[in-house]
This record gives C-alpha cells, sequence and structure tokens, in this order.
C-alpha cells in the first residue's frame, strides 16, 4: 500500500437557514482551512444539491483531495449522497465523514457563539478522524427469493397476498388453528359496515389457495438466523393429532367429543370442544386436539373423534414437527392484545356479568357467535339501556399512555348497532372523540343523529348499587360530564368497556429472534416513523399492522402492503451488498476468552478451536460493536469505528 | 463443585512442624500415586522465598512450604501455566484462597481448564510483603511454625491481607485448616467436594472432632478483618473521591505496567495500553501540550488506571499484588479492591466464588416488573 499524505476538502452547509443564521458558517470554514492535513474549505447554501457536491467532485479531481468532511445534517440523512459523490469523483466512499452540526447544535444550542464553537469542535473532530480513514470493501451476495411472513391476522394475509402475487414464495406462519387473526371475530367494521367476514373470507381462500404461499398454521417460529437475504428460518408444527392430508373437515369429531371447553375465539362466551376448530369459516378446516383437555389425552380413555371418523384422520400419535426454511426477507406482523380490564376493579368486569369487553361484544354481536348475532344479555333479553366507555387502559398514566387509535371508532359502531339491532338507549362516555380518517367524521355525525348520548368525561366507577327502586337489577354509571359540569349516574343494562390495544403476546420474544428493538410500549420500532414506516433497523426485516403500533384495518392493508412491497423490491434487486463497516477480530491479540461470541446478538463469531481465537462471519456480522465494547485487549474491533479514529476524534475535542 | 453439608475433619500430626507435616501429606500423594504432580509454594536451593514449584518426585516435596507467610506473586497465573490444555495428568494445586478466586475466574475466561486438577486450599492468615518476609526469615529460620504461634508476626502481613475477609478456601476440594487449631500439634484436613473426599479418603487420615474455639477464632478474625476494611475503604474514598484526588493518588505513576502484570485477572494477551492506540504520534502530544501549556510525561497514566479498573473491577479477587509490585509505591490495591467491592455488591457478583456462577454483563436479566 502506498502512503499517500491526507489531503482534506472541508465542507459547511448553511442548511438554507437551519443552520447558518445560528452557526456562523463563515467563521468555521476559516477555522476548518487551518486545521492539519486540510487543504480547502467552503461553505455553501445546501451541500446535498447537485451544485453543492459538484463542489466536492470538482475539488477532489482537481486538487487532489483524497478526504473529505461535510459539515450539516444527520448522516442518517445525507450520508450515502456524498459518499457517493466521493465514489464518483473516484474516491473511496469510506473516505468520508459527516460532522452533524444540525440536529446536534444549530437546532439545539440556544446560544450563537457557543453553537459556532461546538460546530467548530465537530469539524476538528470529523478532520482528524477522516484523516485516519480506510477504504473499505464489501461483497455482492445472492437473495433468497421467499419470504417469511409471522402472523397471518389482516395483515399478514394481506402481505402475503401481495408479495406471492409478484411471484415470490411465501411462508405464512401463524401459531392458532386457522389464520384469520382479530379481523376474523369482527361482524361489521367501520366506517362503512362492511360485513368483516364478506371482506375476510375470500383473502383468507385465496391465501389457502394460492400455489406460492405456503401455509404454516398451529406453527411457531423457533429460530431466525442470518442476514439479509439469507435467514435460516425453524418453524415448529405443534401436533394437530389429526391428518391434515386425510381430514375432510366434515365436523363429525367436533360433535361426536364429550368434553366442553370455554372458546378462546368467542372469548369465552361460548364453548368449543376438545377437538375443534376455531370457527366455521376457518382455514384451514383441519380442526386440532386440544391435549390438556382431551379426555384421552389426560385419562387414556375415550377416542370417540377416532371412532366416528370415516376419514380415519386422527393420529394420537404426531409430534412437534421441524420445519427448515430460507428466506431473503421477513414480514412480522405479530398484531396485538385486547387489554385486560381486570386491574381496574372500578369498572367492575369479571364482577358484574353485564360488564363485557369491546372483544366480548364483538363476539356478541356476529352472526356466528354465541348469540347468532342477536344482542342480548346473560338473561336472554336484549337491553334496554347500554354505555360504552372508552379509554379504559389507554390513555391512562396507571396502564397504557398512548391512545390505542381505533376505539373511538368501533365505539361509536357499537353505538349503531346496538340502536339498530335492539333500539335500546346508548350511552357513550369519552374524553376525546377522535375520528381522523377518510369517511370517520361524518360517521361520528352520523351516530349523533342517531340520537346516541355523548357524555365527555371519564367514568369514575361502575357499581350494582342503584338509585331508584325501579332500576333494581342495572349497573349504574358514575361519571362526570365535564362540559356541563354535573356528576351523572346513568343506570344501564349493560356496559361495553372499550379496552386498549397492547403488543401480542410473545411479541417480545419474537423481536429478540429478528434482531429489531420496541419502544417503551413494547411495540416494534420502525426504521424512521416517517420516511421508512415499514422497515427496521434490521435490514430485510419489515413491519406490517399492530405489532408496529395501534392500527385500524384501512391503515393496517395499506401497511402490510407497502411491507410486502419493500420486501419484493429488496428480493427482485437479486442481490444485496454485505455491510462494510463490520468487526473483525485480531488474532494476534485474542485471547481466547469468547466474551465476544457470547455478547454477539447476531450469532457472528465462532470460536475456532485448532488457533484458538474467536472469529466473525462477515455476512452474519451488523456491526453492533457489542465484541469490541466488551474486548478488553481491543483485538475485537469495529472497522470505520476503531480505537485509533475515535481516539483521533476526541484528541481534536479536548 | 458440590458442597458437602456435613464437614468431617481429618488431623495431620505436626510435632511443631507444620512445613514438614503439610509437604509429608503432598508427599503421601505422589508416593501412592494419587497424583502426578502438584503445584506448591516451594523453597528453592536459592533463596528462602517460596515460589510455586511443580513437583512430581516424592523425594523433593519437603521442600514444599504453602503455609509460608510468602508469596512473590498470586499463584494463578502460573496454574493456568500448567492446565492451559487438558493434560490428561492429575495434577494437585495448593493455593492460596485468593489465588484459587483468581483461578476460577481464570477458567471462566477460557484462559485454562480444571479439568482432573484438584484443589488444595490453605486457610491464610495473609502474606507478608516480600522485603518483610526475607528480613524476618533471616531472623528466625523457622518462620512458618513461628509465623502460626506469633500474633505478632501476624500483625506483619501486607495491608491487603489485613482486610481480607475471605480467608477460607471456599472453592477448593479440600481445605488445610489453621485457624483457630494448635498448629503446633495438629493442623486439619477438610475434603469439602466428592472429589476431595475421594483423595483424603485414600490416604487413610484419623477423623476428629472440631477444635474447641475453632468457630470462635474464624468469627472473631472476620470481625476484625471487617473493621479493618471498612476503615482502610474510608481512608481510600477520603483520598480518590474527585478525580484530581485521584490524579494526585496515581500521580507517581511511571506506565511500567507492573500492576498488571501482577494482576491474576488481567488475562490480555496483549494490553491495549501496548498498542497502536496508545503509542501516540509526536503530533498528537506536541497538540496536547500545546492546549495546555504543558503536559507530564508518559501521558495516559490516569486513563491506564480506569481503563484497568474497567476492565477488571468485577472480577478483582484483592489479592493485593498490584500494590506489592509498584516501585512507586502507589496503593494500588487500596483503590481497586474498594471499586471491586462496590461494582461486586452491585451485580451480586463475588468473583471466585463458584465456576458456574456468569461474570456480569454476560448474561440478560429480565428487569423486574413491579
Amino acid at each position: 500500500m502506498i502512503y499517500e499524505k491526507p489531503r482534506i476538502g472541508v465542507y459547511i452547509c448553511h442548511c438554507g437557514s437551519n443552520i447558518s443564521p445560528k452557526v456562523d458558517v463563515e467563521a468555521v470554514a476559516r477555522f476548518a482551512a487551518g486545521l492539519d492535513n486540510v487543504a480547502v474549505s467552503r461553505d455553501y447554501k445546501f451541500m446535498c444539491s447537485n451544485p453543492g457536491q459538484d463542489f466536492i467532485v470538482n475539488d477532489i479531481k482537481q486538487m487532489g483531495l483524497n478526504r473529505v468532511v461535510v459539515a450539516s445534517c444527520s448522516p442518517r440523512m445525507h450520508e450515502p449522497t456524498f459518499r457517493k459523490a466521493c465514489e464518483k469523483a473516484g474516491i473511496s466512499p469510506h473516505y468520508f465523514q459527516m460532522a452533524n452540526i444540525r440536529e446536534q447544535t444549530s437546532w439545539v444550542t440556544a446560544d450563537s457563539a457557543h453553537a459556532t464553537q461546538k460546530a467548530k469542535d465537530q469539524v476538528a473532530a470529523a478532520a482528524a478522524r477522516v484523516a485516519g480513514h480506510a477504504a473499505l470493501t464489501s461483497r455482492e451476495v445472492a437473495v433468497q427469493k421467499s419470504i417469511l411472513v409471522i402472523g397471518a391476522g389482516i395483515a399478514g394475509i394481506q402481505a402475503s397476498l401481495t408479495a406471492a402475487e409478484a411471484g415470490y414464495d411465501v411462508h405464512l406462519v401463524e401459531r392458532e388453528p386457522s389464520i384469520g387473526g382479530h379481523m376474523a371475530k369482527f361482524d361489521k367494521t367501520f366506517p362503512t359496515l362492511d360485513c368483516a367476514a364478506c371482506i375476510m373470507t375470500p383473502k383468507m381462500v385465496e391465501a389457502a389457495q394460492k400455489e406460492n404461499i405456503h401455509l404454516h398454521t398451529w406453527s411457531e417460529v423457533v429460530s431466525v438466523e442470518g442476514f439479509v437475504g439469507n435467514y435460516k428460518v425453524r418453524v415448529r408444527k405443534k401436533p394437530r393429532y389429526v391428518d391434515m392430508e386425510k381430514c375432510t373437515g366434515c365436523g363429525v369429531c367436533q360433535q361426536k367429543c364429550p368434553v366442553k371447553v370455554p372458546s378462546e375465539f368467542d372469548e369465552g362466551l361460548a364453548f368449543r370442544k376438545a377437538v375443534y376448530s376455531p370457527f366455521p369459516q376457518a382455514v384451514p378446516n383441519t380442526p386440532v386436539i386440544d391435549k390438556d383437555h382431551c379426555i384421552y389425552f389426560q385419562k387414556g380413555k375415550c377416542r370417540a373423534c377416532e371412532k366416528f371418523c370415516e376419514a380415519a384422520a386422527i393420529d394420537f400419535n404426531q409430534a412437534d414437527e421441524f420445519i427448515d426454511i430460507v428466506v431473503g426477507a421477513v414480514i412480522a406482523a405479530t398484531g396485538f392484545k385486547a387489554f385486560d380490564p381486570s386491574p381496574l376493579t372500578a369498572y367492575g368486569y369479571g364482577i358484574f356479568p353485564e360488564v363485557y369487553t369491546s372483544l366480548e361484544f364483538e363476539r356478541l354481536n356476529n352472526a356466528t357467535g354465541p348469540t347468532a348475532g342477536k344482542i342480548l344479555m346473560k338473561n336472554g333479553q336484549p337491553p334496554r339501556k347500554v354505555a360504552i366507555v372508552h379509554c379504559v387502559g389507554s390513555r391512562d398514566r396507571h396502564y397504557r399512555k398512548y391512545c390505542s387509535r381505533v376505539c373511538c371508532m368501533y365505539s361509536m359502531k357499537f353505538a349503531h348497532l346496538v340502536r339498530e339491532k335492539t333500539g335500546a338507549e346508548v350511552w357513550e362516555f369519552y374524553i376525546d372523540m377522535r375520528s381522523p380518517g377518510k369517511l370517520y367524521e361524518e360517521f361520528y355525525n352520523r351516530v349523533q343523529e342517531e340520537g346516541v348520548h355523548l357524555v365527555r368525561g371519564r367514568v369514575a366507577q361502575i357499581t350494582d348499587i342503584t338509585d331508584h327502586p325501579e332500576d333494581a337489577g342495572c349497573l349504574t354509571v358514575v361519571a362526570e360530564n365535564t362540559l356541563a359540569r354535573r356528576v351523572l349516574r346513568v343506570p344501564v343494562d349493560m356496559v361495553i368497556l372499550s379496552v386498549g390495544l397492547e403488543p401480542a403476546a410473545g411479541s417480545d420474544a419474537v423481536s429478540r429472534m429478528l434482531g429489531i428493538q420496541r419502544d417503551a410500549d413494547g411495540w416494534y420500532n420502525e426504521l424512521h416513523a416517517k420516511l421508512a414506516p415499514v422497515k427496521t433497523a434490521a435490514s430485510g426485516i419489515f413491519l406490517a399492522g399492530c405489532c408496529q403500533g395501534p392500527k385500524d384495518i384501512p391503515d393496517t392493508v395499506a401497511q402490510a402492503s407497502a411491507a410486502a412491497g419493500e420486501a419484493v423490491s429488496l428480493l427482485s434487486r437479486g442481490t444485496v451488498r454485505t455491510l462494510a463497516e463490520i468487526s473483525y477480530i485480531d488474532p494476534d491479540r485474542c485471547s481466547g476468552c469468547r466474551i465476544c461470541v457470547d455478547m454477539c446478538p447476531y450469532s457472528a463469531i465462532s470460536f475456532d478451536d485448532g488457533a484458538g481465537v474467536a472469529v466473525v462471519n462477515d455476512a452474519l456480522c451488523q456491526g453492533c460493536g457489542s465484541c469490541a465494547a466488551a474486548c478488553p485487549s481491543s483485538a475485537a474491533g469495529i472497522r470505520h469505528f476503531n480505537d485509533g479514529q475515535i481516539m483521533a476524534e476526541l484528541e481534536a475535542l479536548t | 463443585m458440590e458442597k458437602n453439608s456435613a464437614m468431617t475433619v481429618f488431623y495431620l500430626k505436626t510435632d511443631k512442624n507444620p512445613k514438614a507435616g503439610v509437604s509429608a501429606f503432598l508427599g503421601r500423594m505422589l508416593s501412592q500415586s494419587l497424583a502426578d504432580a502438584v503445584l506448591v509454594s516451594a523453597r528453592t536451593p536459592h533463596s528462602p522465598l517460596p515460589m510455586p514449584a511443580v513437583i512430581t518426585d516424592p523425594e523433593k516435596i519437603e521442600a514444599a512450604d504453602p503455609l509460608a507467610p510468602a508469596a512473590p506473586f498470586n499463584a494463578a497465573r502460573q496454574a493456568v501455566s500448567i492446565l492451559r490444555h487438558e493434560s490428561g495428568r492429575k495434577i494437585v494445586l495448593v493455593l492460596r484462597p485468593c489465588e484459587i478466586r483468581a483461578l476460577v475466574e481464570l477458567v471462566k475466561l477460557k484462559q485454562c481448564v480444571l479439568d482432573d486438577a484438584v484443589i488444595i486450599g490453605m486457610e491464610c492468615r495473609g502474606r507478608m510483603e516480600t522485603p518483610i518476609y526475607l528480613e524476618k526469615a533471616a531472623e528466625n529460620p523457622d518462620l512458618t511454625a513461628a509465623f502460626y504461634r506469633d500474633p505478632g508476626l501476624q500483625d506483619a502481613v501486607c495491608a491487603s491481607c489485613r482486610i481480607c475477609t475471605r480467608f477460607l478456601p471456599q472453592a477448593a476440594d479440600i481445605a488445610i485448616r489453621v485457624i483457630g487449631e494448635p498448629t503446633d500439634e495438629r493442623i486439619g484436613i477438610v475434603p469439602q467436594t466428592p472429589a476431595g473426599q475421594d483423595l483424603v479418603g485414600r490416604l487413610g487420615l484419623s477423623e476428629g472432632p472440631d477444635s474447641p474455639g475453632r468457630e470462635d477464632a474464624v468469627a472473631n478474625m472476620r470481625d476484625l478483618r471487617e473493621q479493618e476494611r471498612e476503615r482502610a475503604f474510608q481512608e481510600t474514598a477520603g483520598k480518590t473521591d474527585t478525580i484530581e484526588k485521584f490524579q494526585k493518588y496515581v500521580a507517581q505513576c511511571l506506565n511500567c505496567y507492573n500492576c498488571r502484570v501482577a494482576c491474576p485477572v488481567c488475562y490480555c494477551r496483549e494490553c491495549v495500553f501496548l498498542t497502536d492506540v496508545f503509542a501516540h504520534d509526536p503530533q498528537v502530544l506536541m497538540r496536547r501540550a500545546a492546549k495546555k501549556g504543558m503536559i507530564k510525561l508518559p501521558a495516559d497514566t490516569t486513563m491506564f488506571h480506569l481503563t484497568r479498573m474497567a476492565h477488571m473491577a468485577h472480577a478483582c479477587v484483592a489479592c493485593g499484588h498490584c500494590s506489592s509490585v509498584c516501585p512507586s509505591h502507589i496503593p494500588v490495591a487500596d483503590i481497586f479492591i474498594k471499586v471491586g467491592n462496590e461494582v461486586q455488591k452491585r451485580y451480586g457478583y463475588e468473583p471466585g466464588r463458584d465456576l458456574e456462577e456468569p461474570m456480569p454483563l454476560m448474561v440478560y436479566d429480565k428487569p423486574v416488573v413491579e
């Protein structure tokens, strides 16, 4: 290698008026000109514009620059832009360093002189660092032409259909016996009141029939290893105890099974059998045997289902089956779970039989539900007065601080349905009515016109103590009407708690498996809230639906299509470039303690027993730096973030 | 290592010569082929100062003197040098508690394998600094025996030993019991694991009841040491509780790295302070000088101690050898033991307690949700 003396070009960006009036950019440019190895220093209105980039390209060519520093915005915004400019002019893109004097300085520093000094320090640090940069290399690897989708609710189904339509193989994994998720439990959907089944079941059937969608129901992803373009996935297929090839879905086993178990699908409002399909339109329609409740599995006797199955499909000897697949991209669509209102004891859920959660009410109102779609109380009578309580578990600093986004709209849907089906009086208690969305405000107006009592105020208590003898047997909802400034005590027959949304059970385990981050509430983090809403920090892993945050069906479907689009875009490119900024381990310094092997979240480090040193797999490494931080002798380091570069940066600052 | 719940004590007769009693005990392991080699502190022909030695010939075992109140360094490093790979040989190691703790840490760090090794740990009244030991040994040719009977001599142990509360050999297969024992008559041998029981069982020692006052002697020693330690910690805290005070504390540092070499848990093949990262370009030193008008050389001495502390405080076994080897007489161990104690408390971690105890930061504990 020929030793080149660094010749650095420094470019200070005004960023319109984002940086310039706060930071004295001319002064910073003059300061930079006096730094070691700096050959040229300029300032310009918009460095990211074409003329701005041309400065860099021309200076490299004409002045023989071999290092470039741009002081402007976050490298997450424009590092790729300037790296490309360097490449275009013929020097390595890694001979570039960015100083973020916008987010880190002009936007957040009150005093102008202080901001200018800080910008100078940052530029000095960047210039000291860039002198020690090395030209890194990476390689292209082929991308597998298939996609894993985790979770087969409406998000997972939509993403699978979109990707399959583009011609890619999709493995759709669902832990329940049927695909469909929460949406399959709904009857009507806001704001247009489409029948959920009518719009959902065709998609479920299509997903089952598409040749290139491989359904893995009653299955769970147990491990995901590898890297963008090449993930090795292991799926555990739980034993159904019913042979899917032989079963005709006739349902005789379910009729003959003597065991009754509260139905999860019906939110415990009806019973299923120990051998069951969760709902009539289940896909696939092969039932599963619930081992924990099956008499044969528990006591060794019965086998009624086996006796009556004409297709001889019952197979008590089935065991876990492991399926290994290789995919190029992963779409997480693990959905949500409804907030359990039991801890809010003042609302009496689980104490008063006529207090329902919203999901329970969905089943009560559903044509395939326990009452065949009639809204009836437990005594079989229709209610005369119904209260709907908004924000249960949401917007509550004791439980979930965030707004669950869907509750206002579904509450109004409930109000409409109760009015329509029973004519009962409806009282809705809300904090703020939130109806942003196409035709949502119109739906709100419609419900208002239907004569629903809308009370602005948080419900304090639901009690069975009534104020008047004629209300005996009713529940009293106590709330302040904050607009009228008086306390209301409303006797009702039925209460619906509009519970919020929480991340699905097990979503934390999935996030660890995929190496993606979750926010403080447990929702999966997108790469950028606005500009990369379905990507994650782990390239090749995309998000669809409520796993990323509460959202309604229209948004979920839109996001699922977007996630599929991103995945298809990656797959159709055919290759990915491995990261250049990855870890290396110096075998001469490695003591073989293997701390890094245990620390690596990507399982990218293995131990070479022969040489007695740890070795990095460059295709698996994501450059996170855990190994470099843990290694006491600095045998492990990260290219482009090595000790020398970081120390040079610090030296220039102190 | 599994612990026995009921400890059986066997006794070795010493006839006013505990050194001979112990070496005879070790010699029988070699002559009965229960061990292929013994690593033990032994006198060499050249100096009265005992050095770790690998002894394979039962004839040579009389040089062994593990009870001598001297240790020129922590012998865990020497143990590693013969345990680096599985050897297929049965090796008996005679070590002090702090040496066992260091060895356990080094096993966790994959620097050696215990394989078939049997660890005999001594109850430790402490070691003297080498010059003091040599001085006392010149005055008293039978210093080992005298040390256990003379509290005056016991007070001459080094600063780190005076504040050591972990003087019982916890993770050893066999313990050599001297505290609260009439060492001129006998010393105790206590098997603490099945491997220890097996070995002791083959030597045909006679069992006996606990010596009267044994428990009190241990408790008294622990109490005194704890008081002394608390006092020392407070004194050190007063000298080091700001960065300026800390800089003063290590101001005489020469960057000789003796403390790092002596430290049994500093296991890096090449210390980061010997790499390019700290081999500054002249330009860097000139720039530093220009900023402040003056810089002290060698550079980075404070940085060195803080970095070493960050690397090994969780594993510090409190042996004190870093202080013993400092040519500038900086009480390195005082601050390392204090900081180590705080770090270890925070992680609920005790280095050298148990081979199965994972090192801090190597395991993920789910946060406790209230």
